[in-house]
């Protein structure tokens, strides 16, 4: 089974599609078109593959984690996907490339993206410099203030930081302020989303763009155990460093796919960032998912300590895989990836950004559970720099 | 409904706001003014297609406590003074979807509106939500816009009833400077396509606005200017009817010309 083969109306199953305002069907009907054709063209893919290759720095180590393995009791090998090592720092750069690459396609001058912990706020300013393009990101004005360094990083790579003031502040309303300054500014401006979410082909695409991860980890771990894993382990915000690393696996049925969401500080809403636990069905940003909301329909507020899983929506394909069985979706909350964080830390020499650390958690409940001889990859989807003074904050909080 | 849109004001109230009593009140008021049919927003955390003004609004509206039942309070509020006076609801989808499509549509119906228009629910996705109106003899209001294609104009055409929606421009709600300089010849491609009546909204404040518009359009609507009024208190309240009034007055001095 490939989820690309159950794909109509810009679906997977019951889940996606488009549903945005009049304006944006256009250009979002072009996107699609485009990208399309863009698929089938050598001179494209060949463009992409050098950028991941010089400017990326593809392919990404697996790195197998011997400590961290022996910690948790060494039932399991864990390897690390190490996407912290991709330029700027976090999975987020390979979506970046494909997609500035689409807009260069598509004559656009102007970028657009919206970012919540701050990291593909950098790629895409990174590579919208690295192609001369103009480049606006919009972050909410809490996510500004907890991950102040990738703010200032922006800036540095030329791209205007556009504070975002309304709702909660954080990564939705900072995707809605876009698709706001998009539906305005249609004739020049490529909006670079972040995640595979948001209105088809946004999902398909961007997993795409992702699946490198998934591809190169599938024949690293190949070469390495001569295995496939029996688990893949990755935490879901919006779930592209996750739906990256699982696309190539799918068809293996014996490897695990395990989703870690945002568990925050309990189950109480506006207090974590866990869809599948806490929401239910709804259509949100332009597309049909499990989304966090109250009994009116409205989007409710969340909560994670890490900025990158602070969202109320899940990606489609993610809810369809759960739907189907093929993939688990768990949580983990903030004092967890705390301690995960300060774990790979000390014993891999690794700082995990705090969304990575709600994977690494998990795979630590894994993997004393887990038969002798297990093999897991998570994805070390990004690096920790940017949250070295949330999580020195929330230390120095915890010891008081 | 079609001759109703002709050369009409259609304002724009948030239920809910800045008050429950204030948009009713609000309501009545402009169409005392004159206005030939009224658009009552339902509030929605995440109105994508909406500028600041609107967005502000919803959230106050929300703050009070609205929600569709309240919605459909003002509805039938409305309907008791003005029983035959045409309102269309402004929505989004994931609040009709988690009070349930259909009970939706037979709410409305039973509250009075004449009309619904869900901004984010392209005809795509449509196909539910159109039968349960037909079934209930409620009119469905889509979106065209600039960028709309010529198929799928069709389309939209095809799913609307009483009047088609067209955006004045790419962007959100809110007030804009000046009308599009291609508005004009946009809707003469519609009318050659579609022989709905057409109301445009968008980006129109001004009685000046309303008039250059309905040179093209048979109705206007302004919301985020009528909103940013109701703001300012009860005082603000001659200004809400002179600007219903002049828009109206513009608009049939723009039919003479």
């Amino acid at each position: 089974m490939n989820s690309m083969h159950l794909m109509q109306k810009g679906r997977f199953g019951d889940f996606g599609g488009r549903f945005v305002p009049e304006t944006l069907m256009a250009p979002i009907l072009e996107l699609e078109s485009m990208y399309r054709e863009a698929q089938l063209d050598d001179a494209f893919q060949n463009e992409l593959s050098q950028i991941l290759k010089d400017f990326v720095g593809r392919e990404t180590p697996l790195d197998y984690a011997a400590r961290l393995s022996a910690l948790a009791g060494g039932n399991a090998r864990i390897y690390l996907k190490r996407e912290d090592l991709a330029h700027t720092g976090a999975h987020k750069i390979n979506n970046a490339v494909g997609q500035i690459l689409l807009a260069k396609r598509m004559g656009k001058t102007r970028i657009i993206a919206e970012t919540g912990a701050g990291q593909h706020g950098v790629a895409t300013a990174a590579v919208a410099a690295r192609f001369g393009l103009a480049c606006v990101v919009y972050m909410g004005e809490a996510d500004m203030q907890r991950q102040e360094p990738n703010v200032r990083r922006m800036r540095l790579l030329g791209a205007e930081v556009r504070k975002v003031t309304t709702g909660s502040r954080t990564l939705k309303d900072a995707v809605s302020e876009a698709m706001r300054d998009w539906v305005t500014n249609l004739q020049t401006t490529y909006y670079v989303l972040g995640s595979a979410l948001g209105p088809h082909p946004y999902p398909l695409m961007v997993r795409d763009f992702q699946s490198v991860i998934g591809r190169e980890a599938r024949a690293q771990i190949l070469a390495r155990e001569s295995r496939l894993p029996d688990e893949l382990i990755a935490c879901v915000g919006g779930g592209s460093n996750a739906i990256g690393l699982f696309h190539a696996f799918i068809d293996d049925r014996d490897v695990a796919m395990i989703g870690v969401e945002a568990g925050g500080q309990g189950f109480k809403p506006g207090q974590h960032a866990a869809r599948f636990h806490g929401g239910g069905l709804g259509v949100f940003q332009g597309t049909e998912t499990f989304v966090l909301q109250d009994n009116e329909g409205q989007i409710l507020q969340t909560h994670s300590i890490s900025a990158g899983l602070d969202y109320a929506a899940v990606g489609p394909e993610h809810a369809h895989l759960r739907q189907i069985g093929r993939a688990q979706y768990h949580s983990v909350g903030d004092a967890a990836a705390l301690e995960a964080f300060q774990i790979l830390s000390r014993t891999e020499g690794i700082l995990p950004a705090l969304e990575s650390a709600h994977a690494i958690a998990y795979a630590l409940i894994r993997a004393r559970e887990a038969k002798v001889g297990s093999i897991f990859i998570v994805n070390l989807s990004g690096r920790g720099d940017k949250d070295m003074d949330i999580v020195e904050a929330a230390l120095k909080g915890a010891s008081c | 409904m079609l001759n109703q849109f002709k050369k009409s004001l259609i304002p724009f109230v948030m239920a809910g706001y800045p008050s429950f009593e204030e948009s009713l009140r609000y309501s009545i008021v402009l169409i005392e003014e004159g206005a030939t049919a009224l658009e009552v927003g339902v509030p929605y955390s995440d109105p994508l297609a909406d500028g600041p003004v609107i967005q502000h609004a919803a959230h106050v509206a929300l703050s009070n406590g609205t929600n569709l039942n309240t919605v459909f309070s003002l509805v039938r509020e409305i309907k008791k003074l003005h029983p035959n006076f045409p309102i269309i609801l402004f929505t989004y989808l994931n609040p009709i979807l988690r009070y349930g499509l259909k009970n939706y549509v037979r709410s409305a119906v039973q509250a009075g509106a004449d009309a619904t228009l869900c901004v984010d629910l392209p005809p795509e996705e449509a196909d539910a939500y159109v039968q349960f109106h037909r079934e209930v003899n409620l009119n469905t209001v889509f979106l065209a816009s600039p960028t709309t294609s010529p198929e799928r104009l069709k389309q939209i055409a095809l799913f609307s009833t009483s009047f088609l929606y067209y955006v004045s421009r790419p962007g959100v709600t809110g007030e804009a400077a000046q009308v599009s300089s291609t508005l004009a010849h946009e809707l003469s491609a519609i009318r050659a396509e579609v022989s709905l009546p057409v109301a445009v909204g968008f980006g129109i404040s001004t009685p000046e606005q309303a008039g250059t518009v309905s040179k093209y359009a048979d109705a206007v609507v302004i919301g985020s200017r009528f909103l940013s009024l109701m703001a300012l208190g009860h005082e603000a309240e001659p200004q809400i009817r002179a600007l219903a009034r002049n828009s109206i007055l513009a608009m049939n001095r723009g039919d003479q010309k």
